[in-house]
């Protein structure tokens, strides 16, 4: 990794920052927050507010994908919170959420939380005991999460000596959107790929990492690790997932054996977009759609971090989608992995600016983590409007498979 | 009235909101230095009005309480302007940033000073048109900064620089009182007012409304990229395309430091890093014309002996090569700690012989010296690399700057092309006006600021001994 010292102060970085944009704030720019980690590394005690502002970086990486010298500020902002945990306490429902999401038995209780917030005696019960920021949240949820959650059967188990391709369900994206993965591994299919969903796949480890967590990340990249070892590519369609499986590297500094098997994990992960368009996909359905005119949020950890943007297009428009830009589509959203939970008003801020950018004429959303469509659905649905916010995959699915949903 | 500094400071957050005046010396530090890091101040404050009423506002009350102030906008200035000297405050125009009307007919924006300038371009891209200043760092910096350095850029060679683009301006004054210079009219004024503003690095005025012309985007435009063993050749190519008679776009160099550095960067083009220097060059306007300068510019490039001549396959791949050269001092981050990038201008056709020079100061002085200007108007940007952590490199790094402008001046040229004199040439300012010029340009800025207030300790050197 690099040192915030190549920092050389040009500012290119301040207009891609979410919350520059907000505040109009040196102090709150990627530029600044490379000042205040500077003085921090000199010993200095920032002022409270200081500490504020440098603790609302979202990390969502526009900055790093901007900046000539590639200092990833948002990187630097992550290490400096988990080195002084004492300085800013990440929320408790931010840990909470994370820890749960870790194991299997925490995923399930999560997933049948999720439900009966959905029923409405229990919601308005459940409702009194929490945050804002949480009941805001769940108005984004989709109207019926189904019941068990995905277990998906490939059509073909691989014989021995074949090598598949590896499914990574993800954590919210399973309990929230297991159709999303259904149907992810029903294209793939499409595309003649022999599919494999290891069982003893985890939770990505991001959510807990970037709330401090640095341990239980490692043991969930570990299992993640071994799970799917045998796979030739593993196909993700969280962006926030896949981009941490990409940098499992990082989380073993020191550790040759374990930083040289993530190494190998991140040749072989690919974002589902990715893969699709290098694929070809069968003849579309002969009927109409049923929404075609949608516009694209590009999430933070595809767009930045991974650098994954045309592929949504052409494989939208392929599938007979019309595309209409929103300005900065990738703006984040708010959402931030747990940020919403964590920084409750300026994910609010940025939500409001995102649902306001969305074009009056389009009918739908598409964008590719389960933060961004709860968030973007649940700003919309604040703002009375009537747009239906779903992964890009589940667009393509309607296109080729015809809709049920 | 209370006039101590803190007594103006709450009257002003009582106006434009108390979350947008800043004293907590944390934040204070993040708006110590702008693009230039040789130097850091703390702003006594700094305060962020959301219009142009209530930046007349706060200048009233700053100036009725004799209290120093300079605007800032994105904080790209390559020479200090941004950075508070005599602990002024700074009045950060950042949430002044609309673009408020489009008017195609007369092809003029009407926008804030808070506009970054490639958004306006990005606005109006799809009406045709384009905004034809573009300063290398035209992602981030904004059009109010770019009146008040009248700001350059690499296709300003054939469509002249910021101020041959801005028809008016609205600017508060040092007391407060808002004005407009110029007008919508094709003609200048007999007096031209807005012509002093234009580039006088905010010691005038704070510019609150800008309306600039765009213009129709050109019909056609070729790309050529070429490859030169020795710079020598590339800098002859450059005076005989221009001494043939055709005015490209744009005539860009890059060496092989400044390359080496834009190679490990966010936009790789894939320079062969052991190449002595790159020619990037642009035609532009209808196709007859275009095709009849590229064919000049090809024939005079090959006479010099170039290792390679390219056209880029692609919008896209013209694009990355833009994108490549703009961020080139960014990306001096990969070569050194902080760069120090001088702005001197020279008749063109003395260009290898000064960059020759150049290498010579270098070696004197023991540091790295990365070139990375536009050629075509003998706008030199050699980036002076130094680490701030070593107090001797960094006074070597100053004296060898300073030699650098020195030649440009004994070349017959200025110590300063675009990016303003700021407080980094203040000393070199002696060395192109003699003290009767330095003393007619500070009785000008009396009739402007009397109280001198405005952006303090800027542009003009300390007198010493009366003319």
């Amino acid at each position: 990794m690099l040192d915030t010292a190549v920092c050389v102060h040009c500012g290119l970085c301040l207009p891609s920052c979410p919350t520059y944009q907000e505040t109009g704030m040196e102090s709150a720019s990627p530029r600044g927050r490379v000042v205040l980690l500077e003085a921090i590394a000199r010993g200095e005690k920032p002022s409270k507010e200081g500490l504020r502002q440098l603790d609302e970086c979202l990390d969502c990486r526009a900055c790093e994908a901007v900046c000539p010298a590639h200092v990833p500020v948002g990187h630097r902002v992550d290490d400096f919170r988990r080195a002084h945990r004492n300085w800013i306490s990440p929320s408790k429902g931010a840990k909470r959420v994370s820890r749960w999401l870790a194991s299997p038995m925490g995923l399930r209780g999560f997933h049948w939380a999720v439900r009966q917030s959905q029923r409405p005696v229990l919601a308005r019960l459940a409702s009194r005991g929490l945050p804002l920021s949480l009941r805001r949240l769940s108005q984004g949820l989709p109207p019926n999460i189904p019941g068990p959650m995905s277990r998906i059967t490939p059509r073909r188990q691989p014989s021995p000596g074949e090598s598949p391709v590896g499914l990574f369900l993800g954590c919210v994206m399973d309990a929230v959107y297991a159709p999303t993965n259904a149907h992810t591994a029903e294209l793939l299919e499409d595309t003649g790929a022999l599919l494999s969903v290891p069982r003893s796949q985890r939770c990505c480890g991001a959510l807990g990492f970037h709330s401090g967590d640095e341990a239980q990340a490692k043991r969930l990249a570990i299992a993640n690790m071994e799970a799917f070892s045998e796979a030739e590519t593993v196909v993700v369609n969280a962006a926030g997932c896949g981009a941490f499986l990409k940098e499992y590297e990082s989380l073993f500094e020191g550790d040759l054996t374990w930083r040289a098997r993530a190494r190998d994990l991140a040749s072989r992960v690919q974002d589902v977009h990715e893969y699709l368009s290098g694929h070809p996909l069968p003849p579309l359905e002969a009927r109409p759609l049923k929404t075609s005119v949608v516009t694209i949020h590009d999430a933070c950890h595809l767009a930045h971090a991974q650098g994954v943007r045309q592929p949504l297009r052409d494989l939208l428009q392929r599938a007979g989608y019309q595309v209409v830009e929103m300005m900065e589509s990738d703006r984040c959203c708010g959402s931030a992995g747990t940020y919403n939970l964590s920084h409750p008003a300026m994910a609010e801020r940025l939500k409001q600016r995102k649902v306001a950018d969305v074009p009056a004429e389009v009918r739908g959303v598409a964008t590719s983590n389960p933060g961004c469509m709860l968030q973007i659905q649940a700003g919309l649905k604040e703002a009375g409007r009537d747009l239906r916010v779903a992964h890009t995959v589940d667009w393509l699915w309607e296109a080729y498979h015809g809709s049920h949903a | 009235m209370d006039r101590t500094l803190e007594g103006v400071l709450t009257e002003i957050s009582n106006l434009i909101g108390r979350e947008y005046v800043i004293t907590d010396p944390t934040r204070l530090a993040t708006y110590g230095s702008d693009g230039f890091t040789l130097e850091h101040r703390l702003p006594a404050a700094v305060v962020l009005p959301g219009d142009a009423e209530e930046v007349s506002a706060v200048v009233r009350r700053l100036s009725e309480a004799g209290q120093p102030f300079l605007a800032r906008g994105a904080g790209t200035s390559l020479s200090g302007g941004a950075i508070a000297m005599n602990g002024a405050v700074i009045i950060h125009l950042s949430r002044l940033s609309r673009i408020v009307s489009i008017d195609l007919e007369n092809a003029v924006v009407e926008c804030e000073p808070g506009v970054v300038n490639r958004t306006i371009s990005q606005r109006v891209a799809g009406l045709g048109y384009f905004y034809a200043p573009d300063p290398s760092s035209g992602q981030a910096c904004t059009v109010g900064g770019n009146v008040a350095e009248n700001a350059g850029g690499p296709h300003c060679l054939k469509y002249g620089v910021t101020g041959s683009h801005v028809l008016m301006v609205e600017a508060v004054l040092a007391d407060g009182e808002k004005v407009r210079l110029g007008h919508l009219g094709a003609y200048p004024d007999p007096v031209d007012f807005l012509g002093l503003l234009v580039g006088s690095e905010g010691t005038f005025g704070i510019i609150t409304r800008v309306w600039v012309r765009i213009l129709a985007k050109p019909k056609t435009r070729r790309t050529v990229m070429a490859l030169f063993d020795h710079v020598r050749d590339a800098s002859q190519a450059v005076s005989a395309i221009i001494s043939a008679g055709v005015i490209p776009a744009s005539m860009e160099m890059m060496d092989q430091l400044a390359i080496s550095a834009v190679e490990q960067g966010a936009y790789r083009v894939g320079y062969p890093l052991d190449v002595a220097a790159v020619l990037l060059i642009e035609v532009d306007g209808p196709p007859i014309e275009v095709e009849a300068s590229m064919q000049t510019v090809e024939a005079i490039l090959a006479k010099f002996h170039p290792r390679s001549i390219r056209m880029p396959a692609s919008e896209a791949e013209r694009e990355l090569w833009w994108a490549n050269r703009k961020t080139a001092f960014g990306a001096m981050g990969f070569l050194s700690p902080r760069y120090y990038v001088q702005d001197g201008v020279i008749p063109r056709s003395r260009l290898p012989e000064v960059l020759e020079q150049i290498a010579q100061i270098a070696e004197r002085y023991r540091i790295r010296v990365a070139n990375v200007f536009h050629a075509g108007d003998g706008n030199l940007h050699p980036l002076l690399l130094y680490d701030d952590r070593d107090p001797d490199e960094v006074s070597r790094v100053t004296q060898a700057g300073s030699e650098v402008l020195r030649v440009c001046v004994d070349m017959g040229g200025s110590i300063t092309g675009e990016h303003g004199v700021g407080l980094e040439k203040l000393e070199e300012m002696r060395l192109q006006f003699d003290p009767h010029e330095l003393a007619a340009q500070r009785a000008l800025k009396a009739s402007f600021d009397p109280k001198a207030l405005l952006n303090p300790g800027k542009v003009l050197p300390r007198e010493c001994a009366s003319p």
